[in-house]
């Protein structure tokens, strides 16, 4: 299996409690076309309302042209997406029946509904895919948008990875007993570009030392990559590094908007 | 339930459906178009109509109503029946 590089030329995160998530559902951005219903977010899962900030922020730090890019492909990656919603639609059957549940709990929560929310909101023609799903979400999205090279005449696409944590915990009267926590974190790659004012995803199969293995982070996490990112200041960068569970390796080299403005120049 | 009342209530669930609340529900307003309902919405607003006026719109309703004065006959034609049947 070969080395893939894509250039990142925008980048944006998210970290919402419920407050501002419930706060997001009611202002959708403004890029977002008129035709788009004011409400479109009112019954997306949490994980979605994160990814659009996410994106938002990357389209607003970078000043990114959207008609530029109506072809290309969204991938998204949720981690246990559902959770609230399932919540409330297990009460609420047990409670009142059939007729309670929301015919939106399952556009809105399934794995899919983040990349199909994204390629509305963003007037996308190209395919939208959800991956993952699970604990190792992050992992497979990576692996997907390094595949879509050789089957998309995009020059880039969206990644976009989302999870919580915490994890929202309720009890059974629904309560939650924590202060749950959503992430985003939305990287804009080109494919063909060696090198972007916004940094670089790298993937090799494996590691070629023994020593350069042990410099890898054993897993990596959305909340991980978001905290790191959010503490660039203007013209910093950040290099994570982490290994997948069969071998292969991720290098995440991010760059602060102050610095791409340099290289830029 | 007169018309107008009815349209009241019309109001109210899609209020609560969308957040919004049109100033003027017209006979003429489309629902896809000018309500920006898509279909996950339009279903929600049966289930809504069913639960909270006791009648039930189908697949095949929705096949012909296209405006808020289709879904108004629709739904007083059923109040209608139900209450003959009462």
């Amino acid at each position: 299996m070969p080395s893939f590089t894509a250039a990142i030329d925008a980048w944006g995160t998210a970290r919402l409690g419920l407050p501002a998530i419930a706060a997001l559902r009611k202002s959708l951005p403004a890029w977002v076309p008129e035709s788009i219903a004011g409400h479109f977010l009112k019954y997306a899962d949490e994980q979605t309302v994160a990814a659009v900030s996410a994106i938002d922020r990357a389209i607003q730090s970078h000043e990114i042209n959207l008609s530029q890019r109506c072809d290309w492909p969204i991938i998204a990656a949720p981690r246990f997406l559902g959770r609230i919603a399932g919540l409330v639609v297990i009460r609420g059957y047990d409670q009142r029946g059939p007729q309670s549940v929301s015919p939106h709990i399952i556009p809105q929560n399934s794995l899919h509904s983040i990349s199909g929310a994204l390629s509305i909101l963003l007037a996308s023609h190209g395919p939208n895919v959800g991956v993952g799903g699970g604990p190792e979400s992050l992992d497979d999205a990576i692996l997907a948008a390094f595949s879509l090279p050789g089957s998309s005449a995009a020059e880039g696409c969206w990644l976009v990875a989302t999870a919580w944590d915490p994890e929202p915990v309720a009890d059974r009267q629904g309560r939650f007993s924590n202060e749950p926590i959503c992430h985003a974190c939305a990287l804009s790659l080109r494919f063909a570009a060696r090198e972007l004012a916004g940094g670089e995803l790298h993937f090799r199969p494996a590691s070629t030392t023994r020593r350069e293995a042990r410099s890898l982070e054993p897993q990596m996490s959305v909340s991980r990559i978001v905290s790191q990112l959010e503490q660039l200041e203007a013209g910093e960068s950040c290099h994570l590094s982490w290994l997948l569970n069969w071998g292969g390796e991720v290098v995440l080299s991010v760059r602060a908007a102050g610095e791409r403005r340099r290289l830029a120049a | 339930m007169d018309r107008q009342a009815l349209r009241t209530k019309l109001l109210d669930i899609f209020e609560q459906e969308t957040w919004e609340r049109p100033e003027n529900l017209t006979d003429d307003m489309t629902i896809r178009e000018g309500l920006k309902l898509d279909s996950v919405d339009v279903l929600s607003v049966a289930l809504r109509v069913e639960s909270e006026l006791g009648v039930t719109l189908g697949s095949d309703d929705f096949g012909r109503i296209q405006t808020v004065g289709d879904l108004l006959d629709a739904i007083q034609s059923k109040l209608a029946t139900k209450s003959k049947a009462a």
